[in-house]
């Protein structure tokens, strides 16, 4: 196979979310894994860098090359089995599709990154990617049954939940903290988890298949507007506590997803519904596992034992409202966006989780943000992006330093740096930070071993060698 | 006032529609209802209307008597005070036109009744017009815009081509609702709550003195677009490529 190599297909494929600009000498379109394995030998060969590109929606530069080779998943996007269990699919499908087409079937598949409609099946696995939902349901890493990884050296590799991890594969053994997480390789026993979550530097993911649950019937939303933070601290405690005593129960929602009171004032530009007295607002959602009446008389008695202002809470009993309910919580990126293209100046955007007795210090230090910034998230998670919107150069310095301050305060807190946007290119120091030398140093070994070239996803995760 | 409004329950705006076997009607397993999208804009001009100048709003509907959970959560939730349902199926459109019209003659009273310009599953635009005809009154289609004033009304709507008519006229009328009117609201808690006890009477066609009649025009058949046949890949390198681009947009898709 030849690669393309017109400077103008290429252009469309130098950039990610991160807006870092990269460079390439050539891109490669396969259909099959056996395409993948035959450009991926051919780079090994040839030492040549190969970046797998999928939707492009990192925030890291996961998928930005740095010279070298693309490999775009584009066209490795076949649905292939959707049965009661499991389904399967090729690497490339947009995670969105391969959804519908399951809950079509009365099934689900449920983690749900913000950017589902525009990311892959395979970028999801490789970043091990999660969602408003994983409070319920977890991050992707347990959905996963196998996967069919093509390795350095051109070899294709199936893993399922009970492949052993050969003896001679130098696996990092560090303790990972124990909050929601998506940074640095795992340290596991088992084949199938050194493949999630590894960036695309270990392997490249061509096909899955993932486990499959029950489609819940009816879904409620919620928009729930509070006149402190306090409160809505309150009610997050209150209702992950009762989610996790009963995760059916009355009160058990399955996202709790936080918004500030600059996120308020954008929503109060754009949709309008925002109660006056109201500086936080949770959206929240509750599967209907009892009858309805039950988890509303439930969320009613919680919403006003914690304060809230119960009156004004918006709520959604059916899938067009919950889709309308979404439109309020997008306006948030739409507003921040719009912002950060007036400002002309990248945002800065914080992936930081924490363990639950450290949420309300971490907001604490938010607060301290030196420029204007707004702060939202997934709450139940203790897991809340603060995303930062400079308008100068020296206020872009400010809140870099700012990001660098934080995430140190996260990992002195026992948190994680990078909660679900993995490491990439942008976040390699963050990661040093929270695991250290010794831990960089078996990384490095792991890389060395599998990939003894530095071919695949170069730069992202751990720096490569000179 | 005494407002009345017409909503039907249809498939979502979202749902993927297939053909039954018997190739006039859609396969509803699995499918999720709500109220039609052109009736939640008549629902929410209804209450703006009522906010505005005091009154009562009742809903009507023709449907099965599924249609409660909708109306609970999409009508009474957000506004109306009562709902009637009549649970009847008739052939067509005229046949719901009569229900309607009786179950809004049977109640009376009413200055105004507001429907969707047409509903989003079948898209007839018929049934405005048919309960307007069938009660005598005024009627204005496609309305974006309404004032009321003592018993006068002035309503703009939408024609072609980006030309707006204002039609006035005298009350009781039906206005049926387009885009762009309003925009509608999000249901609170309290009121979803209140909703469950609100008076929603499911009555059939004897119950309000209608009768559909016999059905004046049936579905002959229904089948789904034609599918989009596969892209058409330009092989050479970007000169030709370009080339034959610009022949096949202007000698074949005659865009050019």
């Amino acid at each position: 196979m030849r690669p393309i190599t017109e400077p103008d297909v290429l252009a469309g494929y130098l950039t990610d979310a991160s807006n870092i600009a990269g460079r390439a000498d050539g891109l490669f379109r396969p259909t099959t894994t056996e395409e993948v394995a035959e450009i991926v030998r051919e780079a090994n060969r040839t030492k040549t860098p190969l970046t797998v590109t999928a939707g492009r929606t990192s925030t890291t530069a996961a998928a930005v090359p740095m010279g070298g080779w693309l490999l775009s998943t584009e066209r490795l996007n076949a649905i292939e089995q959707i049965g009661h269990s499991t389904a399967t699919a090729q690497a490339g499908v947009f995670l969105g599709d391969f959804q519908d087409a399951i809950e079509a079937t009365g099934r689900f598949y449920p983690p749900d990154p913000t950017s589902r409609r525009d990311c892959t099946l395979g970028a999801s696995i490789a970043t091990n990617a999660s969602g408003a939902r994983s409070f319920k349901y977890g991050p992707t890493r347990p959905w996963v049954e196998s996967l069919e990884v093509v390795l350095a050296n051109g070899e294709i590799v199936h893993a399922d939940r009970n492949t052993p991890i050969p003896c001679h594969w130098p696996i990092p053994q560090w303790a990972e903290p124990e909050v929601k997480t998506a940074a640095g390789y795992v340290p596991t026993k088992r084949m199938l988890d050194v493949f999630i979550g590894q960036e695309g530097t270990l392997g490249i993911l061509t096909r899955a298949t993932v486990r499959l649950t029950d489609l819940p019937a009816e879904v409620l939303g919620f928009v729930v507007f509070f006149p402190t933070r306090q409160a809505a601290l309150a009610f997050v405690d209150r209702a992950r506590s009762a989610q996790r005593a009963d995760p059916e129960g009355a009160l058990s929602p399955r996202c709790l997803e936080y918004l500030d009171r600059h996120c308020l004032d954008l929503a109060r530009e754009r949709v309008g519904d925002v109660p006056d007295a109201a500086v936080a607002a949770l959206f929240c959602e509750q599967e209907v596992s009892l009858d309805e009446e039950t988890h509303l008389a439930a969320w009613w008695e919680a919403l006003e034992a914690c304060g809230a202002l119960a009156d004004d809470t918006l709520i959604t009993t059916d899938d067009a409202g919950r889709e309308n309910l979404h439109a309020f919580r997008h306006a948030i990126p739409a507003g921040i966006n719009e912002q950060v293209v007036r400002n002309g100046m990248p945002k800065v955007g914080t992936d930081l989780s924490v363990p639950d007795a450290a949420l309300s210090t971490i907001m604490e230090a938010y607060d301290h943000a030196p420029i204007r910034h707004v702060l939202f998230g997934h709450i139940g998670d203790n897991h809340l992006h603060l995303n930062l919107l400079p308008t100068t150069p020296d206020e872009l310095a400010r809140a870099k330093a700012f990001y660098d301050e934080l995430a140190a305060q996260a990992v002195a807190l026992g948190g994680s740096i990078s909660a679900e946007h993995g490491i990439g290119k942008t976040k390699r120091d963050h990661l040093r930070t929270m695991v250290g030398d010794g831990v960089i140093e078996q990384f490095r070994r792991l890389k060395s071993h599998l990939d003894p070239n530095w071919i695949l996803g170069r730069g992202n995760v751990i720096e490569p060698p000179l | 006032m005494k407002i009345g409004v017409c909503a039907k329950i249809t498939p979502d705006a979202d749902a993927r529609i297939k053909v039954a076997a018997d190739g006039q009607s859609i396969v509803l397993d699995g499918v999720k209802f709500g109220i039609s999208d052109y009736d939640e804009y008549a629902i929410e001009e209804a209450i703006r209307t009522k906010e505005k100048h005091g009154g009562e709003i009742v809903s009507f509907t023709v449907g099965d008597a599924s249609a409660d959970k909708q109306l609970r959560s999409g009508a009474l939730a957000l506004g109306v005070d009562r709902s009637v349902l009549v649970t009847e199926n008739p052939g067509d459109p005229l046949g719901i036109a009569k229900l309607l019209a009786a179950a809004i003659q049977k109640e009376g009273g009413f200055d105004v009744v507001f429907t969707g310009k047409s509903t989003i599953d079948q898209q007839n635009f018929q049934i405005g017009t048919m309960v307007a005809e069938l009660l005598g009154w005024a009627h204005v289609t496609q309305v974006t815009a309404l004032e009321f004033e003592g018993n006068q009304f002035k309503a703009t709507r939408n024609m072609d081509a980006g030309i707006r008519q204002v039609v006035a006229g005298t009350l009781p009328a039906v206005i049926s609702c387009e885009d762009g009117l309003n925009t509608v609201r999000y249901a609170k808690l309290p009121d979803i709550m209140k909703a469950k006890k609100k008076p929603l009477d499911s009555v059939g066609a004897g119950a309000i003195g209608g009768d559909a009649g016999a059905a004046r025009s049936s579905v002959g058949n229904l089948a789904p677009p034609p599918a989009r046949p596969a892209g058409r890949m330009i092989e050479g390198d970007a000169a030709t490529a370009a080339k034959e681009l610009v022949r096949l947009l202007r000698d074949e898709a005659k865009v050019l």
